[in-house]
């Protein structure tokens, strides 16, 4: 950047130079000067400078400015209250009227210790306070959502929550009620917070005012520790901060990624974490006895009788992975079941396919594009979107994929003709079918996006770290083998398989069963043997998000079961292979293999996206063969749902409802009014659920969440 | 006249066993005594006025870990402290008691055995005691033991020449080297503390760093050099290690009062063994007295004292001793 | 190094030999107890208000502020049904460690409600180690053994707000 792209501004006598339009805090900073702010949040918006803390004098102006609304043009003198006298008696009076009201509540305030107000106070406010008559007072603390409460006195009206409400997630549930002295913060008609996204006003509240429900009077920011990982619940992978104490996580705060997720968590990253201590967890190796139930083994004797069944399986065992392994535990069970024990086939929910490694690009480039076909929504992608079209970003729906896909390859599309002479253009998908992604990149290839560097698609997989388990039970052995038949003994690896109905009816087929889960109610009663599973917050290790880039996950706490690799690793001698129980160990194997040889202490807090490589893009499949009558069902997994959500009970009220998406006409033609409840039948089962009329929706097609969707499948037939 | 094998038996049974009740006993008065010089009361809970205390310290020592160092030399380590106390308490059978009695039919002497030459037998002892404390320290196997036990060893050498020094004014005034003879000589003639003056006064000093007390007890002292010799013995060892200690200091005693004080010698004469123990009770205070008065002395200081001001003295002592014996 | 005069030290021994016949200053605890000062820091007390609610509401300060961080406080919600304190919360776990207090009186002076005191006890000696984390209840309670305390008008001190007002 050349000398003549940069203003020169000077603060507190310091001169700076920065790029025009930098706002003045950042431009303060770059000189070393601190100012001090509460509503100021880059992140929300354009700053609105409603609590005056930033107050300061520019050289020119009469009146004391907002340090957070102006941006740095070229020769502006600015003197902060470290040089200005009326500055900082501006800042010490904003800091004595928001302290007026605000009650005495520190020791019993969840935020002390960690509180903006108390720091700035103790910085720049007054030392005593002269306010002597009673405060105003309100009802409180007020549960907005099951997960979070809201304490009106302590709200000192800096308008984070709202704008983040309006402008971030854009649900408007929070707003500022009433004017003037009488504002307050609230929802419509005292309504429960219901979005995806409500936890971030959590972190965003600089006071105790909106808190979160699980962690209060938890701890306090002196008793805890917190441990830098990435959230393992779905593809994402935002990069979190496990707070523990005493050897438990007591909650979950952003680490902010600026490429990934920008700060913001969803709900389920935020609250989830309480399924480490569910009821049910299994600690202990169970082993199923006939007519009795299970008997408690030890792990000796526990691995001994794996070792037992693997052997009499003899190489006809199918291992079924459930897409939140660590590459690291894939690996490990790859070299014991392939290289040791000559099973080649593993089974995951999802194809994954290298294909889109050629359109590689981080997350935040979804804001900076320009053009956006967007099949399906998908959580923290769901607000890079929304930034995307807040920036004037053309955001489209294509409906259903693979349709969408062929549409859009034909030259004569409008929509591709634009895709291809976009220089900014990202293509988003999500949906069962994406084959890994190939289909996408396949398109991608056809729209000439190879030669745009800022041009790229991401496909939003359903489980999250997919992709890294593929090629890690790929890198584990070089030989093939055929599909087992009949199956000698079925490996069932994490809950989420373990849930899984096509998983289920595998091991209807297995002659025997092996599941390593945490949960209780999911594997006990079919397995012939159960291991202890653990959590993503209790490994460590590396994930492969949706974007191909390699993330570090660090153990937060200790499980009450032995990681994975540990008893892989002393599996694995039995049968002649050699597995490192530690992680690092294992993953200097594979990333030998697939990852160039980076080391495990590289991976780093803030991981970078590796460059794009070429990869063999396949060709878009032809129109199958019409299925038959009836409409097409799609089972998709909503963002609440799995084995973790449901053993939390804050979250229980963001779970999808038993319902079926249906598009207008084809509820038209059956006389289906919104609301009322159907009857989905399909080859002898039937179900009945509310019916909910979704405009976006293509015909012939309808959509059930997962979990209440059942054994149905294929075509379906509904009816009132 | 030697008395009967049996008799002899007798006597050095009594004896042992006065001198280690003696020994434990003395424990309890030095701890009593340098109390009231320091204006408290030192042991008085155990028992009354805390006579029972070397009885709790002994069932102490007996009840802790006596460990054994991996890497010590065993035979050595553990004949070490044994050896020690053995020389010291041997060095008591020729000290005499009394004038010998007459008991039913049989003559007792006054001592377990007369030896024509019982002094020598007595430094020859005392050297060996020496070898106690240095392959004590060397077979611990550790350095502090091994620094404490060369400069202890070192120490007790150059103190031990004064030592014989000094008495040999004695020796030229008594004209034996029987102890029984010298005794005889000073209740026939005087008590040789007056002319031996300088003599006693060295050999004192020269006693009392033979025998490692304060204020020469540099190599031993906590904050000096750890333990010394005996870091690394704990339990019964340590306590025999400590009983060769205090016995050296009693044999000491004996031999200054039955050099210089006239021995068993006392108004009545059958009544001998308790002038004795009068007289070496006073010598024993004088030890617990320098032990409360005098401040350490460096280890340089030490040597210097015992190479260049003791020996000189002892020496002259010796000298003229001899030409006034002579002449006179 | 300047020398001295022999003759003092013959003189030491004359002061080791007359203080054999001076009466010894020690005090014979335990038959004799010095009395304490009255700000004299000992073992901690959790303190009531006269209405039976504790007055300590588990905010912590005196756990950050402890030097050897040795005080453990899980706090808790006081529900309509069991209201302990008089505050929105209550120390549900208070757990001191009297093998690590320094008694230093920084958990006194840093609490805002004025609910731990240092009272004037300092008896405790215990056969185990575990018995030394104080709990709740042991540190609500009336000390076991009262230990003299000198008369306040000896001293210059000025009576704490805590002992006059509840």
């Amino acid at each position: 950047m050349s000398a003549t792209e940069l203003v020169t501004v000077t603060v507190d006598g310091r001169e700076v130079h920065v790029p025009p339009g930098t706002g003045l805090v950042e431009t303060a900073l770059a000189a070393g000067v601190e100012i001090p702010v509460f509503c100021y949040e880059p992140r929300l918006g354009a700053a609105v400078g409603a609590c005056r803390m930033c107050l300061c004098e520019i050289e020119g102006m009469p009146k004391l400015q907002a340090a957070c609304t102006l941006t740095a043009t070229n020769g502006m003198i600015v003197r902060t209250a470290q040089t200005s006298e009326r500055a900082a008696e501006g800042q010490e009076a904003t800091l004595e009227f928001i302290l007026v009201n605000h009650p005495l509540d520190c020791p019993v305030c969840d935020k002390g210790g960690e509180c903006p107000l108390q720091d700035l106070t103790f910085r720049w406010g007054p030392g005593n306070t002269r306010m002597t008559f009673p405060k105003r007072t309100f009802e409180k603390p007020i549960p907005i959502s099951p997960a979070i409460a809201l304490d009106r006195e302590r709200c000192i009206l800096c308008y984070r929550c709202t704008r983040f409400s309006e402008s971030v997630a854009e649900d408007g549930q929070l707003v500022a009620l009433n004017r003037g002295a009488e504002s307050v913060i609230a929802t419509f008609e005292d309504e429960p917070y219901l979005a995806p996204f409500s936890g971030n006003v959590i972190e965003l509240c600089p006071v105790g005012a909106l808190t979160s429900t699980q962690y209060r009077f938890e701890a306090r920011p002196w008793e805890i520790q917190n441990v830098p990982t990435v959230c393992g619940l779905c593809p994402v992978g935002c990069n979190i901060q496990a707070t523990t104490r005493e050897g438990k996580v007591k909650r979950i705060l952003s680490r902010n990624h600026p490429e990934v997720d920008e700060g913001w968590l969803c709900d389920k990253g935020r609250f989830a974490f309480t399924h480490l201590r569910a009821r049910d967890r299994i600690a202990d190796p169970l082993r199923r006895v006939r007519r009795r139930g299970f008997d408690v083994l030890s792990w000796d004797d526990a691995l001994g009788e794996a070792a037992e069944l693997l052997m009499q399986a003899q190489g006809r065992i199918v291992t079924a992975l459930s897409g939140s392994e660590t590459v690291e535990q894939a690996y490990a069970l790859g070299r014991l079941m392939r290289a040791g024990l000559g099973a080649h086939t593993g089974v995951l929910p999802e194809e994954t396919s290298p294909a889109l490694d050629a359109f590689r690009l981080p997350l935040s480039a979804i804001r900076d594009a320009e053009l956006e076909p967007v099949a399906e929504r998908a959580p923290i992608v769901e607000l890079w979107v929304k930034a995307a079209r807040r920036q004037g970003a053309q955001v489209e729906q294509a409906g259903d994929a693979l349709e969408g896909c062929r549409r859009l390859a034909d030259k004569r599309n409008a929509l591709g003709k634009s895709l291809r002479e976009s220089e900014r253009a990202i293509l988003i998908w999500s949906g069962e079918e994406g084959a890994g992604g190939a289909h996408l990149a396949a398109l991608a290839k056809e729209l000439g996006f190879a030669g745009k560097p800022a041009s790229g698609a991401f496909h939003l997989p359903c489980t999250p770290n997919g992709r890294g388990i593929a090629d890690a039970w790929a890198a584990a052995s070089d030989d093939e083998g055929p599909n087992p038949e009949p199956i000698g003994l079925l490996f069932v690896s994490g809950d989420e398989a373990a849930a899984d109905p096509n998983v289920r009816a595998l091991a209807e087929r297995a002659e025997r069963v092996i599941v390593n889960a945490m949960f209780q109610g999911l594997a006990v009663g079919w397995a012939d043997l159960v291991l202890p599973g653990t959590s993503y917050l209790e490994r460590d290790g590396t994930y492969v998000n949706l974007e191909g880039r390699l993330q570090r996950l660090r153990r937060a706490v200790i499980p009450p079961a032995p990681d994975e690799l540990a008893w892989i690793s002393k599996l694995a001698e039995r049968f002649a292979v050699e597995v490192s129980p530690h992680a690092s160990a294992v993953f200097a194997e594979v990333s030998e293999r697939i990852y160039d040889g980076l080391p495990f202490g590289e991976v780093g807090e803030e991981a970078p996206l590796r460059t794009r490589s070429e990869a063999p893009a396949p060709q878009l499949p032809s129109e199958p063969a019409a299925e038959g009558k009836g409409l097409r069902l799609v089972r998709y997994r909503p963002l609440f749902s799995g084995p973790a959500v449901e053993r939390v009970p804050e979250l229980q009220f963001q779970r999808p409802a038993p319902e079926v998406e249906l598009s207008p006409g084809d509820a038209g033609r059956r006389g289906i009014a919104p609301g009322e409840t159907v009857t989905v039948t399909h080859n002898g089962t039937s179900l009945q659920l509310r019916a909910r009329i979704t405009k976006s929706l293509r015909e012939g097609i309808v959509r059930i969440a997962a979990e209440h969707a059942g054994e149905l499948g294929g075509t379906v037939e509904v009816a009132k | 006249m030697t008395d009967p094998w049996w008799i002899s038996l007798i006597k050095a049974f009594l004896i042992i066993n006065l001198l280690l009740l003696l020994f434990a006993y003395m424990t309890w008065v030095e701890r009593k005594v340098l109390a009231r010089m320091q204006l408290r009361y030192g042991p008085n809970r155990v028992g009354p006025f805390g006579l029972l205390q070397p009885i709790a310290d002994l069932i102490k020592l007996i009840r802790k870990e006596s460990f054994f160092p991996a890497s010590a030399v065993d035979v050595l380590y553990i004949a070490a402290p044994v050896f020690s106390s053995f020389t010291a308490l041997a060095a008591f059978s020729v000290i005499p008691f009394g004038p010998g009695w007459h008991i039913w039919k049989w003559n007792v002497s006054g001592e377990v055995a007369n030896l024509p030459i019982a002094l020598v037998v007595i430094f020859a002892l005392s050297s060996l005691g020496i070898y106690g404390f240095i392959v004590g320290g060397w077979a611990s196997d550790s350095k502090y033991a091994l620094l404490g036990s060369m400069r202890t060893c070192a120490q007790m050498v150059s103190y031990e020449v004064s030592l014989t020094f000094a008495v040999l004014g004695v020796v030229l005034m008594g004209q034996s080297l029987s102890l029984v003879d010298i005794v005889q000589k000073q209740a026939s003639t005087f008590w040789f503390f007056g002319p031996q003056f300088v003599g006693l006064v060295v050999f004192f000093v020269a006693g009392v760093a033979e025998t490692n007390r304060p204020p020469f007890d540099l190599p031993e002292a906590d904050t000096e050099l750890v333990a010394g010799y005996h870091t690394e013995y704990s339990g019964m060892r340590f306590g025999l290690f400590q009983m060769g200690e205090y016995v050296n200091m009693i044999t000491l005693s004996a031999l200054a009062v039955t050099l210089f004080f006239g021995g068993w010698y006392g108004p009545w004469a059958p009544l001998g063994p308790l002038w004795f123990l009068l007289k070496l009770f006073v010598i024993l205070f004088l030890f617990l007295w320098l032990r409360a008065t005098l401040p350490r002395l460096r280890y340089d200081q030490l040597m210097r004292v015992g190479w260049k001001v003791l020996l000189p003295a002892a020496t002259i002592n010796a000298v003229v001793t001899a030409a006034l014996v002579v002449a006179l | 190094m300047a020398r001295g005069n022999p003759i003092d030290s013959v003189k030491g021994f004359g002061v080791t030999f007359k203080q054999i016949f001076k009466k010894p200053i020690t005090q014979q605890y335990p038959e004799y107890k010095r009395p304490v000062y009255p700000r004299f820091r000992g073992r901690h007390r959790l303190h009531v208000h006269e209405n039976g609610l504790e007055k300590c509401v588990g905010c912590s300060l005196c756990a950050a502020a402890c030097p050897a961080d040795c005080i453990r406080v899980v706090a808790a919600e006081n529900t309509a049904d069991n209201r302990v304190s008089a505050g929105e919360r209550y120390a549900r776990i208070y757990e001191i460690n009297m093998s690590r207090c320094i008694f230093c009186g920084y958990c006194e002076l840093a609490c805002p409600f004025d609910a731990i005191t240092l009272g004037n006890e300092y008896e405790i000696s215990e056969y185990s180690r575990d018995d030394l984390i104080y709990t709740k209840d042991m540190l609500l309670a009336e000390p076991i053994k009262k230990v003299p305390v000198a008369d306040r008008d000896l001293y210059d001190t000025p009576i704490p707000y805590y002992q006059e007002h509840s």
